[in-house]
């Protein structure tokens, strides 16, 4: 289980920009805090580094995990995520927000530093030519997190890593021809 | 709540709705907003009345190690066959295990509609219908969408028709080339009461649904077919009734959902799964100065139990 935590901004509430879509076909990993995309009219799909160059790609954090049983009921045929189309719903990174995750590739980052996205939707280091998702306001830190691993071994909770940053929607836009 | 307001005339009763928003008191008109969506949703909805939804408590509601809703029903567990023998012969051993299904729960949720209050006053129909009316359409859509669609991947799970379902051994899906008529729906008819290979999951007819096109078929019907009084009121008045052969039929506008000559069939609700709701459709009205918004939601789950208890029948093919 991924964690996802908005320190400041309009989350949760009925001011939040959210969409909720269908997880599209042969998507894994996705969970809580994942960087999505809509991959179509209709479907998220887990962020990659193509992701990262191509400035129509519109970033979303993850609220719910595809293997989540909400996330089956919600979704197509709701017997389950086993058996059905998961529906996730997937946070507007546009929106001005700090928050936590988990979901970013372990490296030594520093306050200000830029972020983009990387393969598994976990935020990283921002290089040339990428788009800016989030911006950090905090260094990696560990803290307790309840449910962090709700089933395995049947604890209730880890330390886990956290970056704490705050989102920055910067497409990398190229004039290009379409 | 029950709706008491189906007699007040209908600009007596927009007044009192503006007057209520007009002093601020909006708790009051998305009360009555409320019990209205209730009841078109219970009238309208096809799957709630194949499979009734029961309201459930949080005591029903089953822990988990997180904070997830569930409810954990139990199926009846299967049995081997008695069988003839000899005397002086102990019966077979079989020990006992039962299986459990889990009842997801999530949020039906309509859009959030906004509308001036002030362009409310001139309308002549009821103001209610037109703030819930938006949002019974689409918690329909959501509701019965989602249910048909489950029950067609249930049906449908099959090598080709008048094939044994994948899941349970049984003939859940029956093309035939004749239209709807006596002959067809008595062999589509038995397609529950007749089990698997195994001679399980034999069940009984309940309900069966169709759209009001596809039922049209039933008129065509001539006094040999369905006797001479019938045959007369049907020329005269149309459908008049909806129980063919001892099935009770629902005829649905929503050909959407169920196709022209498409004919579902149904066991008992206690035969066939659960549907439970903890929120029961509920509206939210906010008024901010002249603005007023609202949305509605509802909050269950349901779960086919037993995906033995629905087959499809299909006429024109």
């Amino acid at each position: 289980m991924g964690w996802f935590n908005v320190l400041k901004g309009a989350y949760p509430s009925l001011q939040q920009i959210d969409k909720t879509l269908n997880v599209a076909a042969q998507q894994s990993g996705i969970v809580r805090g994942s960087c999505i995309y809509q991959s179509s009219a209709t479907e998220f799909s887990l962020a990659t580094v193509t992701q990262a160059t191509d400035e129509e790609a519109y970033i979303y954090f993850c609220l719910v995990a595809q293997d989540d049983l909400v996330a089956g009921m919600a979704g197509s045929k709701g017997q389950g995520a086993p058996n059905g189309v998961a529906k996730i719903t997937g946070l507007a990174v546009g929106m001005p927000m700090e928050f936590e995750t988990s979901e970013f590739i372990t490296d030594t980052y520093h306050v200000g530093q830029l972020l983009s996205v990387a393969n598994g939707g976990k935020l990283t280091a921002h290089g040339s030519g990428d788009n800016v998702v989030a911006q950090v306001t905090k260094t990696v830190a560990t803290r307790w997190v309840n449910d962090a691993i709700a089933v395995t071994g049947f604890r209730t909770g880890a330390n886990m890593a956290i970056l704490t940053a705050r989102t920055l929607w910067l497409p990398c836009y190229t004039c290009r021809q379409e | 709540m029950p709706d008491n307001t189906q007699n007040v005339p209908t600009a007596v009763m927009n007044a009192r709705i503006l007057e209520q928003l007009e002093r601020g008191e909006v708790k009051m008109a998305q009360d009555a907003a409320t019990d209205f969506t209730r009841l078109q949703v219970r009238e309208e909805s096809f799957m709630f009345k194949i499979l009734p939804p029961e309201k459930a408590t949080d005591d029903m509601l089953n822990r988990a190690l997180d904070e997830r809703l569930q409810i954990i029903w139990e199926v009846e567990p299967d049995n081997p066959a008695s069988k003839w023998v000899p005397l002086q012969t102990i019966p077979d051993g079989e020990y006992i295990t039962g299986s459990r299904y889990i009842i997801p729960f999530a949020r039906v949720l309509t859009p959030k509609f906004v509308k001036d209050v002030d362009e409310l006053r001139t309308y002549r129909q009821d103001i209610r219908k037109i703030l819930t009316d938006n949002s019974i359409k689409d918690g329909l859509a959501e509701i019965d969408g989602k249910g048909i669609e489950t029950v067609n991947s249930i049906v449908f799970d099959a090598p080709g028709q008048g094939q044994p379902n994948r899941i349970t051994g049984k003939v859940q899906w029956v093309d035939f080339s004749d239209p709807l008529n006596r002959t067809s729906f008595a062999e589509a008819k038995k397609l529950l009461p007749r089990g698997n290979a195994r001679g399980k999951l034999r069940l009984r007819n309940y309900i069966a649904l169709m759209n009001d096109v596809t039922a049209q078929d039933w008129l065509k019907l001539d006094r040999l077919a369905v006797g001479g009084d019938l045959a007369q009121d049907f020329f005269k008045n149309g459908l008049t009734t909806d129980t063919f052969f001892g099935v009770k039929c629902i005829f649905t506008i929503k050909d959407n959902l169920v196709p022209d000559n498409y004919v579902y069939f149904f066991a008992a609700p206690e035969f066939l799964g659960k549907c439970f709701y903890l929120t029961d459709w509920t509206m939210y009205l906010k008024k901010e100065a002249y603005f007023i918004e609202m949305f509605s939601y509802w909050l269950g789950g349901f779960a086919f139990g037993n995906v033995a208890a629905m087959a499809v029948a299909r006429f024109n093919q």
